[in-house]
């Protein structure tokens, strides 16, 4: 077929990746113009110390910042505008997120409300966003989300308890300061979690009908840097090389899905966080493995090649044995980090069957899943993650 | 799989989106330096927008294809009662009657098509009460950078309180300038008519002169006393009489002359009034303010030949610069203010703008000299007020005269007066008036506060009249200018009947003009007319007592 020659994109934010990047901040928030920053964070990173570097690195260009941290996790449409209204209120000109993928799509919430002057709700969508927002920059503490580096901004909407997205190249932020050095405050659980959010955006932008060759190479890489060193990492929660591999890991999965998009875990997991409010790094990680198993006819090959990346030697395996040996593997890997948790223990039941589906079928990240997936199909992949 | 799927085509659409390239939404950061430009391009466009709204003008732009409106600033809005946004997007067809809208999209095409600007100075628009206004517009055509003209500017000054105010303009300078010219007239007239009037009676005194000559002779004064009369009355509206001011409560004035309004409006004529309670301080002529009073009740009376009300009312007004804004006439300040108020047949526009003019009548021929409400208006402009009428037909007229009230603190010598009531009497008095109407008049005055009247319609008659009660009558009310003789050659024969009788004259001329004539003994006691009836009263009873 004509995919080798279709055009594609590729975008990408210029990024600092590094131990002790976090301190950049001020120098590179002054070359952007920032006069006054906003500093948006949470107080869980606020209590770990890292916001407290970058408002450091401000203060010694002398930049005056507000501190927003109103953000819970699955960022709500109201904390967003919660935020605007600080921003406009202290006349800031520029924002810095400090954290995980809540602060990072929060700030960026902010920033394309101060511009366009319209409800966060009404940006929903592919394109939606026709004025750019003012200059970003992303300092990420989980090594996950790749919301620093990505096109994508999550939302949570709890008066209809959905979470939408927000898809569009103004929300890729201005400069990501990718310092492995603030994963090390992350527990085991948090560690593994997050880790396997980012094996889950690599695998769906590897299998994704949007990938292309520059994204299949971050994919490709970040699955070999995740799964060989996530396990590793949550074992020795403070070595610092671990986790510089565990957070390589993450931007490339992040480089590769902005571009590539993802696929039916994720839509799967926004209905699931939406409904619930459930951690997105736990959510992905539960579906993760029933998701691949329903999307493995689409595209053996490229599964095979998930495979390989992973380690495993598919070498004299029928197409039932390689997929067995994958599902095998990926849940292997889920128990040994510890997600263990089933979604009837996080307080799903069949009677949300219904509303779950229905709105997973409406998200984006649907229309790149390898195999269309009808109302029947999604249902019965959640029901195999009760 | 297709089958699987309820949208496969939006699906598909929203895939080729996501892979795409991401047309919609842009890549560029929106840095400071281009916060800072869009910042203040929308300041820039706030101020802008900000002198449009305020320019105190219509101001609007159509696009030039279809005329509709792509701009309409706040003046536009409050004059034509439709908001910004029920105006934009809208043609001249979808706002105004189709006459209107003809009209103002003809003048847009020709603006257009001729590439220069163009001034309507009067054009009609309805606005959305259906209040119509008059406009002056400007419509100019606005070209693009290939000299096509694109749009149409159009720059609305209402006019229609200026179109007001210069008709009631031009309304006082007709009056000032008709008041000149007949001040003028009368004056020269009055030395002619002395002139005429001197030499007549001369030759009335011509021994040789037959009876024949002497009665034609009796008609050219008689003619010539008319024509005084005539002249009197142009004076007064001229405003060149003579003010005897004195400081008075308009009340007190108003509510006198009461007593004699009721004899002249008649019985039909019912008469109500609601007086002021404070008192209303004026520096006046009372006499003319009286005057002012009876001709404006005589009109009343005869605008209701069936009968009906007749009301007076007085007040106090402060009149300030939005009044005289409004209505184009006055000057701040406090005023009093005395209605007089018909239910009559009233008038219509026509009647009401000539109204005050001297010789406008609508009476019929010999009914009325056409004198009554000039001399009003010519009082009222010498007080210092103003006038004005309001009428229907059919329903009434209301005339409201504002007087300038006096600042309370008063001068010494001008001590609030208030004019003691006329006493009446029972002593006999010899009224003799060749005007019928004005000897009815006195004589009802009189008999109504209890005098015994004798009239006389004539010098001759008078002499005669007064020979036959010379004991009886105690004082003899002479108009001096009298057909056979006149009230000096009355005066000598009745006095030798009775030297001791009171002699009260009363002439319409001023004063100048009487005594410039010799016509009058010395120390003789005139009453001007027209008859001031308080003034009458009170002049009679001192005469009387003394």
């Amino acid at each position: 077929m004509s995919e080798t020659f279709e055009l594609r994109k590729f975008v990408a934010p210029e990024f600092v990746f590094g131990v002790g990047a976090r301190h950049l901040v001020g120098r590179y928030a002054k070359n952007l113009g920032g006069r006054k920053i906003l500093v948006v964070s949470d107080p869980g990173v606020v209590a770990a110390g890292w916001t407290r570097d970058v408002t450091d690195s401000l203060e010694a260009e002398g930049l005056p910042f507000a501190l927003f941290t109103g953000v819970t996790s699955n960022p709500k449409a109201d904390e967003i505008m919660a935020g605007v209204a600080v921003y406009q209120a202290e006349r800031c000109n520029a924002i810095v997120a400090v954290g995980g993928g809540s602060p990072i799509d929060c700030a960026k919430g902010i920033g394309i409300v101060t511009s366009n002057g319209r409800h966060i709700l009404e940006f929903e969508g592919v394109d939606m966003v026709k004025v750019p927002m003012p200059p970003l920059i992303c300092v990420p503490t989980t090594g996950g989300t790749s919301a620093d580096v990505s096109q994508f901004v999550i939302i949570s909407n709890p008066l209809e308890k959905v979470k939408f997205a927000i898809i569009s190249k103004s929300v890729v932020p201005d400069l990501a300061l990718i310092d492995p050095e603030t994963l090390t405050t992350m527990d085991s659980y948090l560690t593994a979690c997050t880790g396997l959010d980012a094996l889950t955006h690599a695998i769906e932008a590897y299998v994704s009908t949007a990938r292309s060759a520059m994204t299949d190479l971050h994919a490709i890489e970040a699955i070999r840097l995740v799964s060989s060193s996530l396990l590793p990492s949550i074992a020795n929660l403070a070595d610092l090389e671990l986790r510089t591999k565990v957070m390589q890991g993450s931007l490339q999965a992040g480089l590769a899905f902005s571009n590539a998009i993802l696929g039916a875990t994720h839509a799967m997991a926004h209905s699931l966080g939406g409904a619930l409010d459930i951690a997105h790094g736990e959510c992905n990680a539960i579906l993760l493995d029933h998701v691949v198993e329903f999307n493995m006819p689409a595209a053996p090959e490229r599964f095979e090649h998930i495979a390989e990346a992973m380690g495993l030697d598919l070498r004299g395996m029928n197409s039932g044995q390689k997929k067995s040996a994958l599902l095998n593997h990926i849940r292997v890997l889920k128990r040994a980090a510890g997600v263990s948790r089933t979604l009837n223990e996080l307080g799903v039941g069949r009677s949300d069957m219904n509303f779950l589906t229905s709105h997973a079928l409406k998200d984006p990240c649907m229309a790149t899943n390898p195999r269309r997936a009808s109302q029947r199909d999604i249902e019965v992949v959640y029901e195999e993650s009760l | 799989m297709k089958n699987h799927s309820d949208s496969p085509d939006q699906l598909a659409i929203l895939q080729k989106k996501l892979a795409g390239f991401g047309e919609y939404s842009l890549r560029k950061t929106y840095y400071p330096e281009l916060q800072q430009r869009l910042e203040e391009l929308s300041e820039s466009e706030a101020f802008l927008k900000n002198i449009v709204d305020n320019i105190p003008a219509m101001v609007f732009v159509k696009e030039a294809t279809e005329l509709r409106f792509v701009a309409f600033n706040k003046a536009g809005e409050e004059l034509l009662g439709y908001s910004c946004e029920e105006v934009l997007g809208k043609s001249n067809h979808d706002l105004f009657p189709k006459e209107q809208a003809d009209f103002f999209a003809q003048k847009d095409r020709e603006v257009l098509a001729h590439g220069e600007l163009l001034e309507i100075p009067e054009e009609v628009i309805r606005t959305r009460s259906g209040e119509e206004r008059i406009l002056r517009t400007k419509k100019i055509p606005l070209f693009d950078s290939e000299g096509n003209a694109r749009y149409l500017l159009g720059i609305a000054e209402d006019i229609t309180d200026r179109k007001h105010l210069e008709e009631q303009l031009l309304q006082s300078q007709k009056m000032e300038a008709i008041g000149q010219l007949a001040g003028g007239v009368a004056h020269d007239f009055n030395n002619i008519l002395m002139v005429i009037m001197g030499y007549g009676n001369m030759l009335k005194n011509d021994l040789g002169l037959g009876t024949l000559q002497k009665e034609k002779l009796e008609h050219i004064i008689e003619a010539a006393d008319k024509a005084a009369q005539l002249t009197r009355g142009l004076l007064a509206f001229s405003r060149k009489q003579e003010m005897k001011t004195r400081v008075v409560n308009l009340n007190d004035v108003v509510q006198q002359v009461e007593k004699f309004l009721v004899r002249i409006i008649g019985e039909d004529v019912h008469l109500t009034s609601h007086l002021d309670t404070p008192d209303l301080l004026v520096k006046i002529d009372s006499g003319q303010i009286e005057q002012v009073l009876v001709n404006l009740a005589t009109n009343a009376r005869d605008a209701m030949p069936k009968g009906g009300t007749l009301t007076i009312e007085t007040g106090l007004l402060d009149i300030d610069e939005l009044f005289v804004q409004v209505n184009g006439y006055g000057e701040p300040g406090r005023y009093a203010l005395v209605s007089v108020s018909d239910t009559g047949v009233g008038m219509d526009e026509k009647t009401k703008a000539r109204i005050f003019e001297p010789f406008f009548t609508t009476k019929e021929l010999g009914k009325g000299t056409g004198l009554g409400m000039a001399i009003v208006y010519g009082i009222v402009k010498q007080h210092h007020g103003f006038i004005n009428v309001y009428s229907e037909p059919q329903i009434g007229t209301t005339f409201r005269i504002y007087i300038p009230l006096m600042e309370m603190e008063l001068t010494s010598d001008e001590e609030v007066v208030t004019p003691a009531p006329p006493k009446g009497g029972t002593e006999t008095i010899l009224v003799a008036e060749d005007d019928s109407a004005v000897r009815a008049l006195v004589q009802e005055i009189l008999a109504g506060f209890g005098y015994v009247v004798i009239a006389a319609e004539d010098g001759q008659d008078a002499v005669e009249k007064f020979a036959a009660h010379s004991t009886a009558v105690k004082l003899v009310l002479m108009d001096i200018i009298m057909p056979k003789k006149n009230g000096k050659e009355a005066c000598c024969e009745i006095r030798q009947l009775n030297p001791d009788v009171k002699v009260l004259y009363s002439s319409g001329y001023t004063l100048d003009i009487i005594q410039s004539r010799d016509v009058l003994d010395e120390g003789a006691e005139l009453i001007m007319k027209p008859v001031q009836p308080l003034e009458l009263l009170r002049k009679i009873r001192e005469l009387l007592d003394r």
